[in-house]
């Protein structure tokens, strides 16, 4: 599988021009020092180019589009900055990497005066040309996509098969119709043969109100797929124009869902990915657009992808159209789309990427259909979903509690967070306030434990930090069963923990555990775990697995993660999975107590020491720091 | 203590004929509470006491934008602001403002304008010049909140966390440096200075981890994107490192219940016509940021000194009282500077700190923090159930109500 570099861009309005010019500042890249501040570039890409791009007719036109492709770089890039990805270009390809070209933007368009100016969010970075690399987006070594943040700041979501999607159509009165039930058919076609193979749910939801949608986003899904008009007006009575959803009311007219309502709806649910397509804009074409609003300035979904991905929202990427795409082109892209995302490890921006190769093959490498998909997304690497093989066949009841409870862990855990940035005057009165949330996440999630069903759990402690705490690995059967085999991942963070050793054993038998692995991974493969007796409906002990809390750790909760279970059972059942949840007393307090004491020690050597006695001294110092404050 | 008498008024979008871009006037709904309370639905009477349509001239940005091409070091000229003030109020229906007059809200100080909206069109209006031509209100900005955070426990001296993170080359505010001029105002014998310079985002998470200060006090730029509001830190090199609402206010400790951002910002710039800083100050409720000053205009070097020498002083003398901190620092200051910083209450609490010089407060310590806790949970709810209207489901409604059930419980605790 390929592995990434990431080159991000950071694109700002420069306010000395008023916005007509662009800060340009490369924020990642694979070779440090071209990280940096790098000046001003004048946009070259232009009002009539955005307008031909929206323009449906006169496509394919692969002269036009390149063209249009080198004056979005230029507008990019400036000598400096074209070297640079050039020469990191070569070293990924050198490397046999592939290179994420992530174009972030910091300033709101808004603030752009000059109502000739280019837009940031207008500019489309997807069709980027570089002669000799040709097209860098349809590519699946240099996919391309947006960003808000000047870094990724969100890691994979856990993901346990089958990805749940839903589906909303609506096409309501007044706005054409044909097109969105179409489309609707194809993607029900193209999720067929994931549905059949169990990888994938799919609820196709049509006419949908926003009732309706709300009633529907309770069962929890992992994708929601808007087949449905864009509009950017007025909605009801706000006067300042935004972009909306069509929906209906239930007389089927239109009900606009505007970003922050939808930004609400999908609050505290498991929707990580949403993907806005209509195959007919209700935003006004250039042609329809009377002459004196010309250049037609807005896309129909603009500002409800930004809106999705903002700091406090539970969705980490949205698919958009940036122009209106044309059915056949959605087709392709949506079916290529979906099959690829299911492939474990794989970037999202790079999974667009192969569905633009699928527009291509369908269109034309000339039709400006495989840039009108833009990815905005905040996750580290690009990577959207941490796919588990296991299958969880839990009811839509228990999933919904199951996501509310880990809503509460969630918050319980950032509240035990924030009373461990304490310092020693707070200490002695919030030491009962920590116990407090400490079994309340205990609570919780044994609460949790008991909806899952079949799981595997590894059981946490609370310790000191220089302490070993004593993890147990437990079976949960809810029936009967043999279990023969159980291989398994534990993940944790090297810096905060340190495995120290295992035991193993069930009601008394000895049991075969098999591990490799190091730094913050372990494989763990038991054989034999029943010993070919059926075992009752219990818990069973699996394994005691012993990590020593890091001297230096100040995170009050470390999580030893249990991932990429597979059990061998008859009968066969599905197993979930619950992590290891470490408390560390005292951890922030301690680890500045010994960051102190060492900043003394290294102060009081003298300089004129060498390096390795020092270093030496300092170890010695520090071990003695250590046992003292133990 | 003086409690408030507060009068809310409420801006929500009305029907309009602006176009998308937006037009120099905006017609708003304008609804008039008793109370902050009353915006979520949570009391008896929730019904607005008056509801009007107003419409509203919004280019002002442009004004601020002219003055700041003006002379560097503030406005010289109140006028053209003070005209702003009065065009404001006689927009107004004359009922409300009429209001204003008939409570005594521009003469006594314990009877509290707070000004409420989502739209940031409204938020960037310069209320603090409200005038009927001879008298200002008290006027506070309000992000909404159902359950009040309760005051925190401390003795004095408060720990002030002066952080500065201009950047080199940087179009400074004042010829002398704001960071010196705030420094120098401060009550040293009330309030412990701890100053942080060329600030790094690591720097500033360690200060406020291993300082613990009651008040943040930034000075620096910000800049304002889709992906939200954020301030300048800096990176070792010296170039901005932006630092969002969100990130503050994860490294926020529970100790940190004052945020005043002061200092250069983009409205400064030609071509540029909105305060980020008002974006910060305004970020969403669900984020733990206390309440929060920030500059709108620029000012001068004088009135820097004389906003923050007045604030501090007064903060500490009435005890922690921010409404009272902030209108003395205003008159203190006088001339075109009087409304060049904005206070927005963000937490429903008038007094942050309770000043507890005496006694052991660990125990009420805890149940100040839980009653914050609780009160954030509350406040998420409430939020979500507001803006979702009708589409709030009678569970999410059972359920705030169950929150706001125990919140109150603890807060009587604190009574």
């Amino acid at each position: 599988m390929l592995e990434y570099d990431e080159f991000r861009l950071l694109l700002g309005l420069d306010p000395a021009s008023g916005g007509r010019n662009w800060t340009i500042e490369v924020r990642e890249a694979p070779v440090e020092e071209f990280v940096g501040i790098k000046g001003t570039v004048t946009p070259q890409f232009t009002n009539e180019q955005l307008v031909r791009l929206r323009t449906a007719s006169g496509w394919a036109n692969r002269i036009l589009l390149k063209e249009i492709g080198d004056s979005v770089w230029k507008s990019l890039s400036d000598p400096n900055v074209d070297a640079i990805l050039l020469a990191c270009l070569k070293q990924a390809k050198n490397n046999g990497r592939g290179l994420r070209i992530v174009v972030a933007t910091a300033d709101h368009d808004r603030f752009a005066r000059d109502e000739n100016a280019i837009r940031l969010s207008e500019l489309p970075i997807e069709a980027i040309w570089r002669e000799p690399w040709n097209f860098f987006a349809p590519s699946i070594s240099t996919p391309v996509s947006r960003s808000l943040q000047v870094k990724a700041d969100v890691d994979p979501a856990e993901l346990t098969l089958p990805l749940r999607v839903l589906v909303v159509i609506a096409s309501p009165n007044g706005l054409p119709k044909a097109d969105i039930v179409k489309e609707g058919k194809f993607i029900e076609t193209a999720f067929k043969p994931l549905v059949d193979s169990g990888a994938v749910v799919l609820d196709i939801l049509s006419g949908a109100t926003a009732l309706v949608l709300k009633q529907h986003l309770e069962k929890q899904y992992h994708v929601v797929h808007f087949l449905a008009h864009g509009g950017f007006d007025v909605v009801g009575n706000d006067p300042s124009a935004r972009a909306y959803i069509s929906l209906q009311t239930d007389e089927g007219d239109v009900a606009p869902l505007d970003g922050e309502v939808l930004d609400l709806l999908l609050r505290d649910t498991d929707v990580r990915l949403v993907v806005l397509s209509a195959c007919s804009s209700a935003a006004p074409t250039p042609e329809a657009t009377p002459p004196e609003k010309r250049p037609y300035r807005i896309g129909a979904f603009d500002g409800i992808a930004q809106r999705l991905i903002a700091p406090i929202s539970a969705v980490r990427a949205v698919v958009g159209m940036q122009f209106d795409m044309e059915s056949d082109a959605s087709i392709a892209f949506n079916g290529a789309f979906y099959r690829k995302m299911l492939e474990r490890g794989i970037p999202l921006d790079a999974v667009v990427a192969h569905a633009r190769l699928a527009v291509i093959v369908k269109m034309d490498v000339g039709h400006r259909a495989w840039v009108t998909p833009t990815l905005y997304s905040r996750c580290r690497d690009g990577i959207l979903f941490d796919i588990k093989e296991i299958r969880n066949n839990l009811d839509d009841e228990t999933r919904k509690s199951i996501v509310e409870l880990d809503s509460k862990i969630a918050e319980n855990r950032s509240i035990l967070e924030e009373l461990a940035r304490h310092t020693d005057e707070y200490s002695m009165a919030l030491r009962s306030l920590r116990d407090e949330y400490r079994s309340k996440i205990e609570e919780l999630t044994e609460r949790k434990n008991q909806l899952l069903g079949n799981s595997i759990r590894l059981w946490g402690g609370r310790a000191k930090p220089g302490e070993v705490v004593s993890c147990r690995l437990t079976l949960r059967l809810r029936s009967p069963a043999a279990v023969r085999n159980i291989k398994l991942v534990l993940m944790f963070p090297p810096k905060a923990v340190v495995f120290k050793g295992h035991r193993s054993e069930a009601h008394g038998e000895k049991m075969t555990v098999n591990m490799r692995g190091l730094n913050g991974m372990l494989q763990v493969s038991i054989r034999d775990v029943s010993h070919g007796d059926q075992w009752d409906r219990n818990e069973y002990d699996l394994a005691v697995f012993d990590f020593e809390v890091g001297a230096r750790t100040s995170d009050p909760i470390v999580t030893v993660r249990v991932s990429d279970i597979a059990v061998d059972m008859s009968p066969a059942m599905t197993v979930s999975n619950l992590d290891g949840v470490i408390f560390v007393a005292d951890s922030a307090r301690r680890a500045r107590q010994l960051a102190n004491a060492e900043a003394q020690v290294a102060k009081a050597l003298p300089v004129s020491w060498p390096g390795i006695l020092k270093d030496s001294l300092a170890l010695t110092i520090r071990s003695f720091v250590k046992d003292f404050l133990g | 203590m003086d409690a408030y008498r507060d009068i809310v008024w409420d801006f929500l979008p009305d029907q309009v004929s602006a176009s998308a871009t937006g037009d120099a006037n905006a017609s708003f709904r304008l609804r008039v509470f008793d109370s902050e309370m009353a915006l979520f639905g949570a009391t008896p009477d929730s019904a607005p006491t008056m509801e009007y349509s107003v419409r509203l001239r919004l280019d002002f940005g442009a004004l601020y934008q002219d003055m700041s091409n003006g002379p560097a070091g503030g406005f010289s000229d109140p006028r053209p602001l003070m005209e702003i003030g009065r065009s404001l109020w006689h927009d107004l229906p004359h009922k409300v403002t009429s209001r204003l007059q008939d409570t005594g809200v521009l003469e006594k100080s314990n009877t509290r304008l707070k000004v409420v909206s989502d739209e940031y069109r409204v938020n960037d209006l310069p209320w603090e010049w409200l005038s009927d031509g001879d008298e200002y209100p008290v006027l506070v900005r309000s992000v909404p909140v159902l359950a009040p955070t309760p005051p925190l426990s401390v003795k004095t001296p408060l720990k002030l966390l002066l952080v500065d993170a201009t950047p080199q080359g940087a179009n400074v505010l004042t010829r002398r440096s704001e960071f010196q001029t705030i420094a120098l105002s401060l009550p040293v014998d009330k309030i412990r200075l701890e100053r942080l310079t060329g600030a790094t985002a690591e720097a500033v998470y360690r200060a406020l981890r291993e300082y613990q200060p009651h008040i943040l006090h930034y000075v620096g730029r910000a800049s304002a994107g889709w992906g939200g509001a954020s301030i300048s830190l800096l990176e070792e090199s010296g170039t901005p490192h932006w630092f969002s609402a969100a990130e503050l206010a994860s490294a926020l400790p529970l100790s940190v219940r004052l945020v005043c951002l002061s200092s250069c910002f983009l409205g400064q710039y030609q071509g540029l016509t909105t305060s980020a800083f008002s974006r910060f100050a305004y970020a969403p409720a669900e984020f733990k940021i206390p309440t929060v000053i920030y500059n709108q205009y620029e000012l001068s070097e004088k009135g820097i000194e004389s906003f923050w020498r007045a604030y501090y002083e007064t903060f500490v003398a009435s005890g922690a009282d921010v409404t009272k901190a902030y209108v003395t620092a205003q008159r203190a200051t006088g001339g075109a500077d009087r409304g060049a910083l904005g206070l927005v209450i963000r937490d429903g609490c008038d007094r942050p700190f309770r000043f507890d010089e005496e006694g052991d407060f660990d125990e009420r310590l805890v149940t100040e923090l839980r009653a914050q806790f609780a009160a954030r949970s509350v406040n998420k709810l409430a939020e979500k159930v507001r803006v979702l209207g009708t589409l709030a489901s009678e569970s999410e409604r059972r359920n705030l109500l169950e929150e706001y059930g125990r919140a109150s419980e603890i807060l009587k605790r604190l009574m």
